[in-house]
């Protein structure tokens, strides 16, 4: 409207017809082509003979441009915006009427290639914006493809051999090269990693000498149960009768869902040390069945000397030379046996030998028992012995011989350790469920790092004084074996060399039920 | 009561090794019983046959032709033989369950505790010399 307002004579009919249908025609294309074919079939010959569209000049005139003869040059603008110039021919001239219909017909034909152009120019965009993304989106494609690449250089030159199962079902698994070779399966020339089906692997799997079926496997299990299986051992039966043993992890990977994407397992070859370990367990069984041998062979001489011993106190035993010889053979035979037994002892406890019997027994009676027996020592030693009990009996359910075995050597020992005129000392108290005995000696004590392993078996506090006092360095051990089978505990402080020991036992009221095995 | 007198018991005494049959044979004589001494289970068993039945016998476990437990389940399977009593002498370190399930009267550890030992013989042959007066 404000187009029509500007001219100051009104339009003639013919005119509002030709102005409705260019507005009418040119707003149904959005093709500057077409729009110029549309205005050429309104225009000519209607208003002009011909018409043309020439590409705006730089240096283009600004609105109302001259008009020269048969030519209307007509400059196409919206928003200042200089589209092109419509050229018009007249070949009788222009009227003012005419140059101003013509003139109105360029507004309606710029306003349209304006809306023309906007709309190619956003297609354009849109356009640019699409190959941009899709860039991008190949960009992203090619990382991953790199990426997957560099995970399969990872994996496939990994020296942990590598399963990756990629289902819940564990139908199929992806082995990397390292993984390949301890199977025996042959490698794909072509690919890093070998997808094979579980079945169709080569190998059988066990453990333990049992063969494992498809789902106790480590990493089908962390499949199934899409959580880590952690230090797995397996055993790997390969179709040339080799067998090797594989150690390792499988932890699910997950999606970006939390749901499982994959299991990864990496395994180490653990051969070579499972057959050390092997080694190393028989020739400790055999090293303990020799003792237990050994024992049983020291006991044949041992008998006789002590028999022999007895014949001798009952037929010169008058004469105290002889007397005082037998007390010495005495006392150096009953502490070979006391040797023998405790050897035959822990070898029977870590062979697993040993049965406790138990029965109710007032421990502080077997404590009063056990200060009887090492008494003597102790006098020759020049060691004072305490000790400090309940005024009532204090009854657990124990094996009261090895109970008594344990205080015995509790106690020899701090003798052992301690010099003359130096005191050992027996407290035993119950407290809640349990009993607590403590043996406290003024002795050598012992230095920090060497308590860690005081009840280790042939542990000896220092080579060169515990060689001199003699003894195998088991007594301890022993002492820890037979607390532990009562489901007892036993720890030892010191303040440090010249600080003297203390031993703790503990031990429970009542017989803990399924305990027999000692850790040695 | 007189024939005993007469002969009085014997303690058997079966150990494969020498110096311990001996000097355990001569202590027992020393202290007044009557010994038979046996180097292994069939010496033993041919002992038994060819004499009064003793009043207790020693039995070492480990022993070369004819072991403790085999003469032990030898001596059961014989009417004749099966109510002698039967105390091991051994220096196994299971000596104390197999006289459990051999169904012996005692079990003695080597170096046996002879005060321990006199006290068992001394119960099972009251009517040696050396026992308590029967």
């Amino acid at each position: 409207m404000t187009d029509l307002l500007r001219r100051q004579t009104p339009w003639e009919y013919d005119e509002l017809e030709l102005l409705a249908a260019a507005g009418e025609r040119l707003s149904g294309s959005l093709e500057e082509a077409d729009l110029l074919d549309r205005f050429h079939a309104l225009a000519v010959p209607r208003l002009a003979d011909g018409c043309r569209i020439d590409p705006p000049a730089a240096d283009a005139a600004p609105a109302d441009a001259p008009r020269s003869g048969s030519g209307l040059s007509l400059p196409l603008e919206v928003q200042d915006r200089r589209l092109a110039t419509l050229v018009l021919h007249r070949s009788g001239g222009w009227t003012d009427r005419e140059a101003g219909l013509a003139e109105e017909l360029a507004r309606r034909l710029a306003r349209a290639l304006f809306l023309a152009r906007r709309d190619r120019e956003a297609r354009e965009e849109i356009a640019a914006l699409r190959r941009r993304e899709e860039e991008l989106r190949q960009a992203h494609a090619d990382e991953l493809k790199r990426r997957d690449a560099d995970f399969g250089r990872f994996v496939g030159t990994s020296p942990l051999g590598i399963i990756v199962v990629a289902a819940r079902d564990c139908r199929h698994v992806v082995v990397n090269p390292a993984l390949a070779e301890l199977l025996r399966i042959a490698p794909d020339p072509e690919r890093p990693m070998t997808s094979v089906s579980l079945e169709a692997l080569p190998v059988r799997f066990a453990r333990d000498g049992a063969p494992l079926a498809a789902a106790e496997l480590p990493f089908c299990r962390a499949a199934a149960l899409c959580e880590a299986v952690r230090n797995a051992e397996l055993d790997v039966l390969r179709e040339d009768g080799t067998t090797c043993t594989l150690f390792g992890h499988a932890v699910p990977v997950l999606n970006e869902e939390g749901g499982l994407k994959a299991v990864l397992a990496a395994f180490v070859d653990v051969t070579s040390r499972k057959q050390a370990e092997a080694a190393l367990e028989r020739a400790d069984r055999n090293k303990d069945a020799f003792l237990a041998i050994l024992g049983h062979e020291l006991r044949t001489p041992l008998t006789a000397m002590v028999n022999a011993l007895r014949l001798l106190r009952r037929r010169r035993g008058e004469d105290p030379a002889v007397r005082s010889a037998c007390d010495l053979l005495d006392r150096q035979l009953a502490q070979c046996t006391r040797l023998v037994t405790d050897l035959q002892d822990i070898s029977r406890i870590k062979r697993g030998r040993l049965a406790l019997e138990r029965s109710r027994a007032d421990l502080a009676a077997l404590a009063r028992q056990a200060l009887e027996v090492v008494r003597p020592e102790a006098e020759r030693g020049g060691v004072a012995l305490r000790a400090s009990f309940p005024g009532e009996p204090v009854e657990a359910e124990v094996d009261p011989g090895r109970i008594e075995q344990v205080l015995t050597n509790l106690l020899g020992n701090a003798i052992k350790y301690t010099r003359p005129e130096g005191g050992v000392c027996l407290e035993l108290e119950r407290i809640g469920s349990e009993v607590r005995i403590v043996v406290q000696d003024s002795g050598i004590g012992m230095p920090p790092d060497l308590l860690a392993a005081a009840f280790d078996l042939y542990h000896q506090a220092e080579e060169t004084l515990s060689r001199s006092q003699g003894g195998l360095g088991i007594g301890l051990a022993l002492v820890r074996g037979i607390v532990e089978m009562h489901g007892g505990a036993v720890s030892v402080v010191s303040e440090g060399p010249d600080r003297g020991s203390a031993f703790t036992v503990t031990l429970p009221i009542a017989a803990p039920a399924g305990r027999r095995e000692a850790g040695i | 009561m007189i024939e005993s007198a007469l002969t009085p018991d014997v303690v058997l005494l079966v150990d494969d090794h020498a110096d311990i049959r001996e000097s355990l044979g001569e202590l027992l004589q020393e202290e007044g019983f009557r010994v038979a001494l046996a180097a292994d289970g069939s010496e033993a068993l041919r002992y038994l046959r060819q004499n009064r039945a003793p009043c207790l016998i020693l039995l070492d476990l480990m022993m070369p032709v004819m072991n403790g437990y085999e003469f032990r389940l030898r001596q059961r399977e014989d009417p004749e033989l099966a109510r002698i009593p039967v105390a091991i002498i051994s220096g196994r370190e299971d000596a104390q369950q197999n006289a459990l399930e051999l169904q012996a009267v005692g079990c003695f550890m080597k170096p046996v505790d002879l005060d321990a030992l006199l006290g068992t013989v001394s119960a099972y042959c009251p009517c040696s010399p050396g026992g308590t007066p029967c």
